[in-house]
């Protein structure tokens, strides 16, 4: 989709253009830190928003898709610090639970999500960050180092550790 | 550890497949749209801010404007339906009067003097300077019709009464026709003349 005002910036970046690419990406990872879809469509819309005013400086950026996420991210995680993380998951637990199970089989499931939402909110935060990221898939370990300014290796032992510490933790209230 | 694994799990895909709402990049663009328009106009910028296009806002003032609609239908709805306090006074005055009947009342004792106030339309500020909304309301609660007066009683007794000499009383030519035929027997019953009546008086 082609803007008339984006065209001055169209010799370096089009901005309609990353919208195209990254908007379901950006979204995603706004997802994740929020868990609401109206409050992560905002997200995107502030970081194209962020773009559009640097688009004169978007020539300069040298991984735009690490730079996007990242806008993302710090955008996704300044409103979450605003909202209570139960009135985001509370209706998150419950899209995942299945359809085709009885009521009763349905809330006891939906607390179980809501509780190991909680445990992840409860990790460390460096942790947290990067099984957040990780959980996406779509991005590598490189990426998800570049994004929270950390090292590859930083990056695997913290996932390993977050992994083990939610296990533990989600496993115990099984027990 | 296995449930722990699938909860985990399930919630991780749950992050992973979110799809974004639909017109989602349409109103990004849009949003860019105005957003660069606004950037190019000062005055623009400051009233129309890209932020009233985000769905949690925009969705915030659809609420707060149909809100703000039911309460004006609620206040037009439920207008104060009884009249302004002297008329009110006036209706109350008047339900109280309409329930006895006429003619049970002039059965009743002495009748009460009647309240010239009762009949006087609802008092209007001094100063001449009324507004128009109080002649709109004055005219929106017509003044009930008030109990019947001492006299109007009495002539619907005599109306309703069929007494010749009772109905004759309203009108003036026959009670002056009747009060000279009653003088002319009363002089002729006694034989005397009138010039004899003031003469002896003298």
């Amino acid at each position: 989709m082609a803007l008339s005002f984006m065209e001055d910036a169209r010799p370096a970046v089009d901005p309609a253009a990353l919208v195209d690419t990254y908007s379901t990406l950006l979204f995603r990872i706004a997802y994740s830190v929020l868990r609401s879809r109206t409050e992560a469509e905002d997200v995107v819309q502030d970081v194209f928003i962020r773009v559009l005013e640097h688009r004169l400086s978007l020539s300069t950026v040298r991984d735009m898709r690490v730079w996007l996420i990242r806008i993302a991210w710090n955008l996704a995680l300044d409103r979450k610090r605003r909202k209570r993380p139960e009135q985001l998951d509370e209706s998150f637990a419950k899209s995942l639970v299945s359809a085709t199970i009885p009521a009763d089989a349905a809330m006891e499931e939906a607390q179980r999500f809501q509780s190991a939402l909680r445990e992840v909110e409860r990790l460390p935060k460096a942790e947290r960050h990067v099984l957040l990221l990780s959980a996406l898939e779509e991005l590598n370990t490189a990426e998800i180092a570049g994004v929270l300014g950390r090292s590859e290796s930083a990056v695997r032992a913290l996932l390993s550790r977050a992994r083990a510490r939610l296990r533990e933790r989600v496993g115990g209230a099984y027990r | 550890m296995r449930e722990a694994d699938q909860t985990i799990e399930r919630l991780m895909e749950g992050l992973r497949d979110a799809e974004p709402p639909a017109g989602m990049q349409r109103r990004i663009l849009e949003a860019m749209r105005v957003r660069e328009a606004a950037s190019s106009d000062p005055l623009r910028r400051r009233l129309i801010t890209p932020w009233l296009l985000r769905p949690s806002v925009a969705t915030s003032l659809a609420c707060a404007a149909a809100l703000a609609a039911s309460l004006i239908v609620a206040l037009k709805v439920h207008q104060p339906s009884h009249p302004p306090a002297d008329a009110t006074s006036g209706s109350m005055r008047a339900a109280a009067g309409q329930s006895t009947r006429p003619e049970t009342m002039a059965q009743k004792g002495p009748i009460e003097p009647r309240r010239a106030a009762a009949r006087v339309l609802p008092r209007r500020p001094r100063g001449g300077n009324v507004s128009a909304a109080d002649d709109t309301q004055a005219a929106g609660y017509p003044a009930p019709p008030l109990p019947l007066t001492e006299q109007e009683r009495l002539l619907l007794r005599l109306a309703h009464g069929g007494d010749a000499e009772n109905t004759a009383i309203l009108n003036p030519d026959l009670q002056a026709t009747e009060s000279a035929k009653a003088t002319e027997q009363f002089q002729k019953f006694f034989g005397i003349d009138a010039k004899e009546m003031r003469n002896e008086i003298e």
